[in-house]
């Protein structure tokens, strides 16, 4: 963490502060705020948080994040807070964010033409490659499947619920959705294909719940399934949100470690906690931000960072590579069929296929496919701290 | 206060999981699932008891389990 009394407003700086507040402390922290330094910040839940409502801040409870304006006798006092116990955990200046404004010549796919393929899989070059993702295995751990989508009939498909008392049926439909993009068809006979490997062996492993909720242990469960079944390329659109500063899980660091020593690649969803439109960047989630763990970010058609994609913003979590995340077009459970949603939750199915097609293409697993994807990944003239080695592209 | 663990097991130990796995419960904790695939035991256990299973042969890391992921509902925002 830089020091926090030096900041003025910069390129790299707003002026304002991100105040970190203790787990479940928001409502406490908003008074210690007012109490310590007079700092007066709306209480309201970060999805409201368009613009700042109040003089000075808002409250993000989600991230237990405070985004403040302070004169430096108010930092003074917050930093003295942070030192003393109570409710305040950390200051920092906040960052300035530069990838909205610096993204429109970066467009990979200007206008785009939907009829036969979606725009995802034309911005990674699926149409053009000869690779199936055949002979390949591809997990997606999630939701469930709706294994009688009549767009999957005679797909070879392997599913398992570890969500006790619910069958591996997706009563949500994000897991039908990611398993579309990922392994779904290229020709589904009415309307654009959208599956990158279209003739992959999908394993559908159930770790959130009907509700959309799990656990790790359920979670750990789904990757020791993917890996005793020798899967090459985990899909995991599943996250929980962390403080900056929050150091990564030593389990699944060690387990995703020992996973690509198996060959088996572990890509997940980098998260949805940012408010870029407020230059607010939050941090890659748990547990994407595992070294080991493949952190995947969201673009939209025109090639601009999503707004809500979680970026680099401490030592801690990377985003590795970035996807097609706004307006994705895809499966959803029977009677509806199709549906086009957003979040970094749909790019990652698009890393997940496009490295199901490079492991069929190149034979390169666990590392080695790691390093291909990026390798063959197309640079964007945005920041590395918000898309890594860039838009993964098909062989 | 019990609370969710995660225990991850050495390279060396894989080969004496059950006795690990013995040794752990031993120590306090109550064993939920063994994945011999990723060196990973699930359980519960009281939090003063984390240093006893750090101390158990073969035992690499001991962590608390997180709280807990949630995709939104479909209908609702950024997925």
């Amino acid at each position: 963490m830089t020091n926090p009394e030096d900041t003025t407003p910069d390129d790299t700086h707003t002026g304002r502060y991100l105040v970190l507040l203790e787990d479940d402390a928001a409502a406490a922290g908003t008074r210690e705020l007012n109490r310590i330094a007079g700092i007066r910040v709306a209480s309201t839940a970060e999805a409201a948080a368009t613009d700042f409502p109040a003089p000075d801040g808002v409250v993000l409870h989600r991230l237990g994040v405070a985004v403040v304006d302070a004169d430096p006798d108010q930092v003074s006092a917050l930093s003295r807070a942070v030192d003393e116990p109570g409710p305040i955990a950390a200051l920092e200046a906040e960052r300035r964010v530069f990838a909205i404004s610096a993204a429109a010549e970066a467009a990979p796919v200007p206008e785009v033409d939907q009829s036969v393929f979606t725009w995802g899989l034309q911005a990674v070059g699926a149409p053009g490659s000869q690779a199936t993702g055949a002979g390949v295995r591809i997990a997606v751990l999630d939701t469930g499947f709706d294994a009688e989508h009549p767009e999957f009939a005679g797909r070879a498909v392997t599913t398992t619920s570890f969500v006790t008392g619910e069958t591996a049926a997706d009563g949500h439909g994000h897991g039908t959705h990611c398993i579309g993009t990922a392994a779904g068809p290229r020709q589904p006979g009415g309307g654009p294909g959208y599956g990158l490997a279209y003739e992959a062996e999908i394993f559908a492993g159930k770790v959130l719940s009907n509700a959309g909720s799990g656990a790790d242990g359920g979670i750990l469960s789904g990757i020791a399934w993917a890996v005793s079944n020798n899967v090459h390329v985990v899909s995991m659109s599943l996250g929980a949100a962390v403080a900056p500063g929050t150091p990564y899980s030593q389990t699944y660091e060690r387990v995703a470690s020992r996973a690509l020593a198996q060959g088996t690649l572990i890509v997940a969803a980098a998260g949805n906690e940012s408010r870029r439109q407020d230059g607010l960047i939050a941090p890659v989630g748990h547990p994407a931000n595992c070294p080991s763990v493949l952190a995947v970010g969201a673009i939209d058609v025109t090639g601009t960072l999503g707004w809500f994609s979680c970026g680099t913003v401490d030592n801690i979590g990377a985003v590795d590579v970035v996807a097609p995340g706004v307006d994705v077009y895809s499966s959803w459970p029977r009677p509806k069929l199709h549906n086009t949603i957003s979040g970094t939750s749909m790019a990652t199915p698009h890393v997940a296929g496009v490295a199901a097609l490079l492991a069929q293409a190149t034979g390169a697993r666990g590392w080695a496919l790691w390093a291909r994807l990026e390798q063959l990944a197309r640079r964007l003239a945005l920041p590395s701290t918000d898309v890594g080695a860039g838009l993964v592209q098909a062989p | 206060m019990t609370v969710p663990v995660l225990v991850t097991v050495g390279d060396d130990a894989l080969g004496r999981l059950t006795a690990v796995v013995a040794a752990l419960e031993s120590a306090g904790m109550r064993v939920d699932r063994v994945l011999p695939e990723i060196a990973t035991i699930t359980g519960a256990a009281d939090q003063g008891a984390f240093a006893a299973l750090r101390a158990v042969s073969g035992v690499d890391g001991v962590e608390r389990a997180g709280p807990g992921f949630a995709v939104p509902h479909p209908g609702k925002g950024v997925q």
